[in-house]
């Protein structure tokens, strides 16, 4: 998992896992020569059926097809990707995104898709068809270059007033200094009509909602420096501040876009993998059996299901009972029995031989489905959350505002004139700086150190609400522990060769978690010959192997505190004994005592019953009181509900609802799909190491931010103090506000250095 | 200080010049994908080669 890596690939310098090419791509490059496609039982052809293809097919975009590509990870899998062309003579075009692990293929008319499907999956990717793009992708790419062209005009806008009033600043005087600061007036329109439109939306809809917001003080100080301006320019005497607002907005805007784009990389990497991607169904019509894809799905249609197969839709069981590993919606690690007749949930997968299920819904009316809709526009929603950056430009704007007003009212018996432009003065310079792009530069830099080291953040306000935390809840299973199965000990505590044979002929087949947790343990490849081999559903395996009857069935008297036995049998008596159980991750204990050393408080919320829970609580210094065992998704979410300032962190399904009942829900690697929907937060290196980083990013952030404010406080009141007793020039203001950006840029910069 | 007259005018034209090329890159979707484009740089060419053998072999 999260082993050490020391050994870099030999073509490409990617760090790998002690083999000597990081993946297929490098090895094909490298040795030059490319290797035999593997002709596995893996058949794509049902991609190349009329009904798939049209799904697939784009219509808007300049390619025909988007893959998703896992396992892309290197310049050489782009540059293998790039030269599929080369390798399948219909597809014309291949490009690849490598953020975001996209292929896009330009193709020609009798392109296969199965061919280029086997062509990935024989170099090691596994390729996911990505259906058309729905219009949230469409609206964010928009959006995006509608704020790049915004912030280009203000930039080059800006650049040019500046040259225009530098030689008014320098003396210039008479008909060229009225051309020159026309011309500004000019290049300032651009600005006001086109590039701030978003700060004007911004501050019409914190009027309407009665809230206050950044963009509030930075249209009021946009405004007011066009009119303090142009009014100025107009009487041909006072200042003239549009070149000092132009910069000031176009910094703004750069800050902005550079969060935003931060942001949309973590939406964009969990949105691509859907949850059942590519999956094929087989329905079975008048006896026909016919490749469909999970839309197609309706009810009362009958879909056989092949082992490690996902049920799409809820369905009834129907020719014979079966096991199903239903982690995903209730993180039971362990198989269940399901009988015919009953029902089963879609997200469910098989772990048994195929079977054929009724479906009771189509894929939108299944259960899975309406958990993902709940989740996505939330009765559990989050309640509104009011930023620091926000509430400090409340206070500073009323204080401003308060200020203006006192001295325009009390000025103007000595000079209305200068009343005016005094406080007019103040509310452009007070406009606070640090808080309009000192903190979203803090953020976006924050997530940016985050992705680094493998975590990403939804939001840049989780990172806020972070500081705050005091109550950090931790699933067990997944979280604590690791998923899978590890053999931990067993009785005698030595087994012969033989035996260890015998034990892995009889499970060779199953893809019972058991089997694999010993596969794993016993690497050797040796099996002998089963006759009768029968896998008694809910209980273990058994066969005849010379002429000897073995049985391996789980030992429920035997069961030990945190996790399973299983007895092998000969002939009816027991031989031995192995234990097994989910292993506590090695850096669990050590990290819970960080978080706690920081005056957090941890707590434990399992599934599992008390007494594994206990165990595990001990070792990971989690008292028994904060131990909650037994429970429900559902009372997972309200005993998170019942805390204040809450951070939860899990990785089954059934910790979604309680990930997002708190202020803080994190998913950590290898979380199901439905917990990244719901999560802020969402770990991409396994283990709870990123979780002590992220606490310590937050604090660093919390340093940086405390020390903009401080600077930009002082600042602006030294500001304030100028512009009331109307030594602020607007040579001074021309000077003191482009310093004071740079200045908060470069101890932000300095913060995260 | 005539001859600002035309100076200021060409100034502000190749500025805009400039702006326009911009815009027209941002449509083309130029800076969508910012990552992909400095690793195609690294690219060594030995596919070709490795196409030249697969073809001597068929």
């Amino acid at each position: 998992m999260d082993a050490v890596l020391s050994t870099k690939c030999s073509f490409c310098q990617t760090p790998t896992q002690n083999i000597a090419y990081c993946c297929e791509a490098c090895e094909i490059l490298d040795s030059k020569s490319l290797k035999p496609v593997a002709d596995d039982n893996l058949s794509f052809s049902f991609l190349d059926q009329p009904n798939f293809k049209s799904a697939f097919k784009m219509t808007k975009e300049a390619y025909d097809y988007e893959l998703y590509v896992e396992g892309l990870h290197c310049s050489s899998c782009i540059h293998l990707l790039e030269k599929i062309p080369d390798f399948d003579s219909n597809v014309i075009n291949a490009r690849v995104d490598y953020s975001r692990s996209l292929l896009q293929l330009t193709v020609e008319k009798n392109f296969s898709l199965a061919a280029v499907a086997k062509l990935l999956h024989s170099w090691g990717y596994t390729p996911h068809f990505l259906e058309r793009k729905s219009n949230a992708d469409d609206f964010i790419k928009k959006e995006n270059r509608a704020h790049l062209k915004k912030l280009a005009i203000a930039g080059a806008c800006a650049g040019n007033i500046m040259l225009f009033v530098i030689p008014v600043y320098s003396g210039l005087s008479g008909q060229w200094a009225t051309v020159f600061n026309w011309m500004s007036f000019l290049l300032f329109l651009p600005v006001l009509f086109y590039s701030a439109i978003p700060f004007y939306q911004g501050a019409w809809t914190s009027l309407r909602y009665k809230t206050i917001s950044v963009d509030l003080p930075i249209t009021v100080a946009l405004l007011g420096g066009f009119a303090l301006s142009t009014v100025n320019l107009v009487r041909g005497n006072g200042a003239i501040y549009y070149d000092s607002t132009a910069s000031f907005l176009f910094l703004i805007m750069c800050a902005r876009y550079y969060i935003k784009r931060t942001q949309q990389k973590f939406l964009s990497g969990v949105s691509v993998q859907d949850f059942f991607g590519t999956d094929h169904y087989v329905r079975i019509s008048n006896g026909q059996n016919l490749n469909v894809r999970l839309e197609e799905i309706q009810e009362n249609d009958v879909v056989a299901l092949t082992i490690s197969q996902m049920v799409p839709v809820d369905g009834i069981i129907l020719n014979h009972s079966a096991l199903f590993d239903t982690a995903v919606l209730n993180g039971e690690p362990l198989p269940r029995l399901f009988e015919p007749g009953m029902k089963i949930l879609a997200g469910s997968k098989l772990l048994s031989k195929g079977i054929e299920i009724k479906a009771c819904t189509d894929y939108e009316n299944s259960y899975l489905a309406g958990l993902l809709a709940e989740l996505k526009n939330g009765n559990g929603k989050k309640s509104q959350f009011v930023s620091l950056t926000d509430k400090l430009a409340q206070k500073l704007i009323l204080t401003v505002f308060f200020l203006a007003i006192v001295f325009f009212i009390a000025y103007f018996q000595i000079n209305p004139q200068e009343a005016f432009n005094r406080s007019l003065a103040l509310i452009v310079l007070a406009c606070p700086c640090a808080l309009a792009f000192g903190s979203p530069l803090a953020f976006g830099l924050a997530m940016k150190d985050a992705l680094k080291k493998g975590i990403l953040i939804k939001n840049s306000s989780s990172l806020e609400k972070l500081l705050k935390v005091e109550n950090i809840f931790f699933d067990k299973t997944g979280t604590l522990t690791d998923i899978d199965l590890e053999l931990n000990s067993t009785w005698p505590v030595f087994i012969d060769e033989k035996t260890r044979t015998i034990i892995l002929s009889l499970e060779q087949e199953s893809y019972h978690p058991i089997a694999f947790a010993i596969r794993k343990c016993w690497p050797q490849s040796k099996r002998i010959q089963v006759t009768d081999r029968k896998e008694q559903l809910g209980r273990g395996v058994s066969g005849t192997i010379e002429n000897n009857f073995y049985e391996l069935i789980q030992d429920t008297n035997a069961k030990s505190d945190t996790g399973l036995c299983v007895a092998l049998l000969e002939n009816g008596k027991s031989v031995c004994r192995l234990f097994l159980e989910a292993p506590l991750r090695q850096e669990a204990p050590g990290a819970i005592l960080n978080l706690k050393n920081d005056n957090h408080s941890c707590y434990l919320l399992t599934g599992d019953i008390s007494l594994a829970a206990t165990s595990i609580g001990y070792t990971c210094h989690i008292p028994s009181h904060d131990i909650f065992s037994s429970l429900k998704p559902e009372d997972k979410q309200d005993i998170v509900r019942q805390y204040k300032n809450t951070c939860m962190i899990g990785d089954g399904t059934n910790d979604a609802l309680a990930l997002r009942a708190a202020d803080v829900g994190i998913a950590v690697k290898g979380s199901t799909f439905i917990n990244l929907q719901a999560a802020d937060i969402y770990f991409t290196r396994a283990g709870l190491t990123p979780l002590v980083e992220l606490f310590e990013l937050s604090k660093k952030t919390k340093r940086v931010l405390i020390s903009n404010l401080t600077f930009s406080l002082t600042y602006n009141l030294i500001g304030g103090i100028l512009a009331l007793t109307g030594f602020v020039s607007p040579l001074l203001a021309a000077i003191l506000m482009p310093v004071s950006s740079f200045l908060i840029i470069a101890s932000t910069l300095w913060g995260f250095r | 200080m005539n001859i600002l007259i035309i100076m200021i005018p060409m100034a502000l034209l190749l500025g805009l010049g400039f702006v326009f090329s911009f815009v027209w890159a941002v449509d083309q979707g130029q800076f969508e994908d910012v990552e992909t484009p400095a690793h195609r740089i690294l690219d060594s060419n030995d596919l070709e080669r490795i196409n030249n053998e697969r073809t001597d072999k068929v």
